[in-house]
C-alpha cells in the first residue's frame, strides 16, 4: 500500500498547479524518492495545501523516520516551527539571545501539538540502546574493543532488568572489582558466566555491558569466527583468541552462540567441532594462573545443547537467565523505537502492560506494525494522523510474543533435565510465571 | 569435477550437524557457484533438500552429480529416498538396485533397499529381510535398526520393533526417536493389563515420556509427548481415589458403621479398633500414594501438580480423594452412638465417587 502514492490526498478543492501535477506524476513512479517527495511537499505547502503536505511528509517520516528534513516540514506544515523533542534541553543564553527562542515555541505550540506520552516519567532514564535486536556485537574476529572505546556500554544502559543486574553483581562483578575481599574470601577468578535465556532478549547487549562496568577489553567470537575455526586449524585459532586476551588482560572473551562453539560432541559427526570444544575446555582450565584477568562469557538460546563438560566448575560454571524485558526494560525499549515516530498521547503504562513477556524485537515489531497501521489509516482518509495507543495495543494483541516456544522447550528442560539445579532459576521463574 | 572437501563445504556440513540448514544451503550455493563441478557440494546440497523435505530439489542437485560422474553412489543413496517420498516407487527400487550394485556390503545399500520396497505390500518380508541384513552390516547404526523397527512395524513383528529401539539406545542412550520409542512402549504396557500392574506400570511411562522430553526438549513430537505424560500422571491421580475409597470402607469396619458382627448393636466400636483402622488407613495412604510419589523423579512430580493447577478435571479428583479420606477419618475417629449418621456419611463418600468413575469410564470407551 505504500506503493500507492495515488490514494495520498491532495486537500479539499485544492486547484493543483502542472508543476504540482507533474511531481504528483513523478513520486507516483518512483515512490521511493525521498528528495522528490520532500520537494512535493514544499510545493504543496507554498501553494498554501497544508493537509498534503503533511500527508507527504508523513509519508517520508514512514520510509526515514530520522529525516530532519522531513519532520521540519511536517512540522511546519502542522504550523509548529520545529517538533518538540527535537529542541535541546537547555539553550545556552548567548543562543537564545540571539537565535530562535526554542522555548517560547515549544510554549506557543505546546496546546496544539499533542504530548507525545500520556504521561511521562518523573525521572527520565538513561537513553537505551538495547535495540532489541541483540546484535550489537559487530566486532570483527580477534578484534579488541577498547573499554573506554566510543559507544562502549555500561550496566546503566542497559533499561530495567535489576533482577539480572543484581545477579550479576553478586555473581560477578562485585568479586572482580574487589581484589582484597576476594583474596579475604578466597575466591577465585577462574571460570566464566553462561547467559541463557528466550532469543532477541539482549543476553549480547549485557555481555558488552559487564565488558564495559569491568573497564576490559572485549573480543567477541561469534558464529563466523566459530565456522572459520572448524576448518583445520580449530586448536590454533581458539588458543590464538585466548592468548590475544591474556595480553589485553584484563579483557572480557564472549563466545556468542555457544551451542555452535561448544556444542555435545556427542551430538556431533564433524571432528573440527570436537576438537574446538576439546580446545576450549583446555584454554578454560587453563594452567599456572594464566586466565587471570581474563573473564569469559557466553550465551546462548539453546543451553541444553551445549556440551556438559563446558560447565563444569572452573568453566562455564556460573549460570544467568536473561528473561524477555520486565516493565521497566519494555518501557525503555519502547521510548528507544518510538523516539523518531510521530506519535501522540502513547499510554507507555498500558502499553507496557500489554506487552508483558514480549522479547525486544518483538516490541520493535509492535512499534513498526502501529506505524504501518497509522500509515495506512492516513492514506486511506487523506488525513494524517498520529501513532496513537490505540495503534499500539492493536499491534501488540496481534503479536504473538515470540519467546513462547523458547519456554515450551525450557520448560521441558527445566523440569526432566535438571541436573545439579542448573535450571533452577528458569524453574523458579516458570512457577512463578504460572508457566508450568 | 572436484572430489575434495572445500572448506566452505566442510563448514556447510558443521552447519548441517547444527541443524542450520539454510545457512548450510547458502554456503553450497556460494561454493557451487564458484565451482559448479563440486559433487560432493551437490551432495551435501541434495542432504539439506532432504532435511527441509523438498525431495524434487533433491532430485535436481542429483541430477547435476549424475551428470558429473554417472556411478556416484551417494547420488543413488539421496535418490532412492527422494522417489519413494514423490510417490515414485519403480525409480526408488531402480536407484536402491544401483546402490547395491555399487556397494553390496554397505548397510547404507540394503537399508536404502528396504525403504524401496516398502512402497509394495506384497514385498513387506523383503523389505524385513533386507533392513535385517543392514543391521547386520551395520549393527552401530542407529539408521539401520530404525529402518528395521520399520520394516517390522509393517510386518507386525512387535517382537523385532521392541529389540531395534533397545539396540538403538544401547548405542545412544539418548536418542530422541528410541526414547519417544521406548516412551510409547511403556505407555503401552502400562495400559494393557486390566486390573492387576496396570497402575504399578504408570510410573515407568511417566518416566520414560520424561526422558524423552529430557532428550529433544524442542522436537516436533514434544508436544505429544507432554500430552501423554499428562495422561499418564492423571491415570495415577485417578489411582488415588481407590486408595480413599478402600479408607472408607476400612473406617466402616472399624467403626461399625454397618450392623455386622458378632455384636452388631455395641456402639462405638472399641477405640483400639478404631486406632487400629486409622494405622491401617495410613498404611494404605503411605505405601499405596505417597511412596510412590517420593519415588518418581523430580519432573513427574512438578507435571503431577502442574496437571492439578491446570485442568479442572484433575482438581476433582484430588478433591474427591481427599474428601472421602477426610470421611473415614472422621467416621473411625468419632465415637458414634447411633449409626444414621456414619451411615450417611459413608454413602456420601462412596456414591458421589464411584459415579465418577464410572461417569469417567464411560467417556473414554465413547
Amino acid at each position: 500500500m505504500l506503493d500507492q502514492p495515488t490514494n495520498t490526498p491532495t486537500g479539499p478543492g485544492a486547484a493543483e498547479s502542472p508543476l504540482i501535477a507533474s511531481l504528483r506524476a513523478a513520486v507516483a513512479a518512483a515512490p521511493q524518492d525521498i528528495p522528490l517527495r520532500l520537494h512535493l511537499a514544499e510545493l504543496l505547502l507554498g501553494a498554501g495545501s497544508a493537509d498534503a503536505a503533511v500527508a507527504e511528509a508523513a509519508l517520508v517520516l514512514s520510509q526515514a523516520p530520522g529525516d530532519a528534513q522531513a519532520r521540519a516540514l511536517m512540522a511546519r506544515a502542522m504550523g509548529a516551527p520545529v517538533p518538540t523533542e527535537q529542541a535541546p534541553p537547555a539553550a545556552p543564553a548567548e543562543q537564545q539571545a540571539g537565535g530562535f527562542d526554542w522555548e517560547a515555541a515549544a510554549r506557543e505550540v505546546g496546546d496544539a501539538v499533542p504530548p507525545r506520552f500520556a504521561a511521562e516519567p518523573d525521572v527520565k532514564e538513561a537513553p537505551l540502546t538495547v535495540d532489541g535486536s541483540g546484535a550489537p556485537g559487530e566486532a570483527p574476529a580477534y578484534d579488541v574493543d577498547a573499554p573506554d572505546a566510543p559507544g562502549a556500554v555500561r550496566l546503566a544502559d542497559v533499561g530495567g532488568m535489576q533482577e539480572v543486574k543484581d545477579r550479576l553483581e553478586a555473581a560477578f562483578l562485585a568479586p572482580m572489582r574487589n581484589p582484597e575481599l576476594r583474596k579475604l574470601y578466597g575466591k577465585s577468578l577462574r571460570g566464566g558466566l553462561l547467559l541463557y535465556g528466550p532469543p532477541g532478549c539482549g543476553k549480547t547487549f549485557i555481555a558488552r555491558a559487564v565488558a564495559g562496568e569491568l573497564g576490559a577489553n572485549f573480543i567477541n567470537v561469534s558464529i563466523n569466527d566459530v565456522l572459520d575455526m572448524w576448518i583445520g586449524n580449530s586448536e590454533r585459532n581458539m588458543h590464538e583468541v585466548f592468548e590475544t586476551a591474556r595480553r589485553q588482560a584484563p579483557c572480557v572473551i564472549f563466545l556468542d552462540e555457544l551451542d555452535a562453539l561448544g556444542a555435545k560432541r556427542s551430538r556431533t559427526q564433524h571432528n573440527g567441532m570436537r576438537n574446538t570444544v576439546n580446545q576450549l575446555l583446555t584454554e578454560l582450565d587453563g594452567v599456572n594462573d594464566v586466565n587471570d584477568g581474563v573473564f569469559v562469557l557466553a550465551a546462548t538460546n539453546v543451553p541444553w545443547d551445549v556440551d556438559i563438560a563446558l560447565r563444569r566448575p572452573g568453566r562455564l560454571d556460573r549460570t544467568l537467565l536473561v528473561l524477555p524485558p520486565d516493565g521497566p526494560a519494555r518501557e525503555a525499549i519502547l521510548r528507544y523505537h518510538l523516539r523518531e515516530r510521530p506519535i501522540e498521547s502513547v499510554d507507555l503504562a498500558k502499553l507496557v502492560k500489554a506487552t508483558d513477556g514480549f522479547s525486544g524485537a518483538d516490541l520493535a515489531h509492535v512499534c513498526e506494525s502501529a506505524a504501518e497501521s497509522a500509515l495506512l489509516d492516513s492514506a486511506r482518509t487523506g488525513t494524517v494522523r498520529m501513532i496513537n495507543t490505540k495503534d499500539l495495543l492493536g499491534a501488540a494483541k496481534a503479536i504473538r510474543p515470540s519467546t513462547e516456544p523458547w519456554f515450551a522447550a525450557a520448560r521441558n528442560v527445566a523440569m526432566f533435565a535438571n541436573e545439579g539445579g542448573m535450571y533452577d532459576e528458569l524453574l523458579a521463574y516458570l512457577k512463578k510465571a504460572r508457566k508450568l | 569435477m572436484t572430489t575434495a572437501l572445500h572448506p566452505l563445504v566442510e563448514q556447510a556440513m558443521a552447519l548441517m550437524d547444527l541443524k542450520r540448514i539454510d545457512e548450510a544451503r547458502a554456503l553450497l550455493a556460494r561454493r557451487l557457484a564458484e565451482d559448479p563441478t563440486d559433487i560432493v557440494a551437490w551432495l551435501r546440497l541434495a542432504r539439506c533438500h532432504e532435511e527441509v523435505r523438498d525431495y524434487q530439489e533433491v532430485l535436481n542437485a542429483t541430477n547435476e552429480v549424475l551428470a558429473l560422474n554417472p556411478e556416484e553412489y551417494g547420488a543413488y543413496l539421496r535418490r532412492t529416498y527422494a522417489f519413494r517420498r514423490l510417490g515414485r516407487p519403480d525409480e526408488s527400487l531402480a536407484a536402491a538396485h544401483e546402490m547395491l550394485r555399487l556397494e553390496p556390503e554397505s548397510w547404507q545399500s540394503h537399508v536404502g533397499l528396504s525403504e524401496a520396497l516398502g512402497a509394495w505390500q506384497p514385498r513387506w518380508p523383503e523389505a524385513l529381510e533386507a533392513a535385517a541384513t543392514g543391521v547386520r552390516l551395520g549393527p552401530d547404526q542407529i539408521a539401520a535398526h530404525y529402518a528395521l523397527w520399520k520394516a517390522a512395524l509393517m510386518n507386525g513383528r512387535v517382537d523385532l520393533q521392541r529389540q531395534a529401539v533397545a539396540e538403538s539406545l544401547r548405542i545412544d542412550p539418548h536418542d530422541a526417536w528410541a526414547l519417544d520409542q521406548r516412551a510409547k512402549y511403556a505407555e503401552v504396557d502400562a495400559a494393557r493389563p486390566p486390573l492387576t500392574g496396570a497402575g504399578a506400570k504408570l510410573p515407568a511411562a511417566a518416566e520414560a515420556f520424561a526422558d524423552a522430553l529430557a532428550a529433544a526438549p524442542q522436537a516436533p513430537q514434544a508436544d505429544r509427548q507432554r500430552k501423554h505424560l499428562d495422561v499418564a500422571v492423571f491415570r495415577m491421580l485417578r489411582g488415588t481415589r481407590w486408595l480413599a475409597l478402600l479408607c472408607v470402607v476400612i473406617a466402616a469396619l472399624a467403626a461399625r458403621v454397618f450392623p455386622t458382627g458378632s455384636d452388631p448393636t455395641a456402639l462405638p466400636g472399641p477405640l483400639a479398633t478404631r486406632l487400629y483402622g486409622l494405622a491401617l488407613m495410613g498404611a494404605v495412604w503411605g505405601f499405596g500414594a505417597w511412596r510412590r510419589y517420593r519415588g518418581l523423579r523430580a519432573g513427574v512430580r512438578m507435571s503431577l501438580w502442574s496437571l492439578v493447577r491446570r485442568v479442572g478435571w484433575a482438581r476433582l479428583v484430588v478433591g474427591q480423594s481427599v474428601w472421602c479420606t477426610l470421611i473415614a477419618v472422621v467416621v473411625v475417629l468419632v465415637p458414634w452412638s447411633e449409626r444414621t449418621a456414619p451411615q450417611v456419611l459413608f454413602w456420601v463418600a462412596l456414591v458421589p465417587t464411584l459415579l465418577t468413575m464410572w461417569f469417567e469410564r464411560a467417556a473414554m470407551r465413547s
